[in-house]
């Protein structure tokens, strides 16, 4: 079941580095080399996303950023024809029930809280791979 | 307001699957985790949509997790899922496909139609355990689903 796994690009979105270097090593751990692309704010998501280069497999993304919240974000791309297939799984200090509600109306693929403690992130971003890459059929690969 | 991850309030997930074997394996699997759960089970399309229908009109909780067949007899899995995501008091749910039959287009068109997931049902009967494991582990240890049935079931009325 976990042969022959092709490497899966991922977009990250998140401004906060600490977090970002946690995700990456996570991320980039492991024998599938998935090809990860980081935009540092809302805007530069959505313009990586618009301009025509392939699509990534799945998007990891922050609710609290500069220039374009999260939410945003969200709605752009589940209003998109040419993306709103993606899997999107917010990942996120929030856990408030609007939040959760809003972004699952939206069509959110997951909520999931960022934890506080590094191993609890270091695991859960392992978790998120894990699942999107060996569990789920993406539809862009 | 209470997260949904609330580990205290129970939480209820609704699996929809025609082959009986494959139904009581997602039970038993789904159930088998720390948190406070209760897994209703279906065997076609329609009578999901009937469930959740009970559910809209607070005679039964309100799933924060469906796992759906698309290969149902009656109503699709297909016609299922767009039946809930079209509707505003349902769209919330998460809903995963896990599927052995799939058709062309399949994915992409489960996707636009608003599935969380798209899973493919392996064949062999030790992945499938190791995929049912994984989706509860991810979905019910790791994810926030929308609100707890209690909740739910308050902001609804």
């Amino acid at each position: 079941m976990e042969t022959a796994i092709e490497p899966v690009r991922i977009l990250l979105v998140e401004d906060n580095p600490v977090d970002v270097e946690i995700a990456i090593r996570a991320l980039e751990k492991g024998h599938v080399k998935n090809a990860l692309t980081v935009a540092r704010d809302g805007q530069e998501a959505l313009d990586i996303l618009r301009d025509g280069r392939s699509l990534p497999g799945i998007i990891l993304l922050d609710l609290n950023l500069p220039k374009m919240s999260g939410i945003d974000v969200l709605q752009a791309i589940k209003g998109d024809p040419r993306l709103r297939r993606i899997p999107v799984i917010v990942l996120t200090t929030s856990s408030r029930e609007e939040d959760v509600i809003r972004t699952y109306d939206l069509g959110v693929n997951t909520f999931i809280t960022k934890p506080v403690q590094f191993e609890d992130f270091i695991k859960v971003v392992t978790t998120i791979k894990e699942y999107w890459i060996y569990i789920a059929t993406l539809p862009v690969r | 307001m209470q997260r949904g991850n609330n580990e205290d309030l129970p939480m209820c997930v609704l699996v929809v699957e025609n082959n009986l074997a494959d139904r009581e394996l997602l039970v038993r699997i789904l159930g088998e985790t720390h948190r406070s759960i209760r897994v209703s089970a279906v065997g076609d399309g329609d009578e999901a949509l009937a469930l959740l229908d009970k559910a809209c009109r607070g005679e039964f909780p309100v799933p924060n997790l469906i796992l759906l067949d698309l290969g149902l007899t009656k109503l699709s899995g297909r016609e299922a899922l767009r039946a809930i995501k079209a509707d505003l008091r349902l769209k919330s749910i998460p809903v995963v496909v896990l599927t052995g039959s799939i058709l062309e287009g399949d994915v992409a068109n489960c996707y636009e139609l608003g599935a969380a997931t798209f899973v493919r049902k392996p064949a062999a009967f030790p992945d499938f355990v190791k995929v049912a494991t994984r989706i509860r582990d991810y979905w019910l240890e790791a994810a926030v689903l929308p609100g707890p049935a209690r909740e739910r079931e308050e902001t609804l009325r």
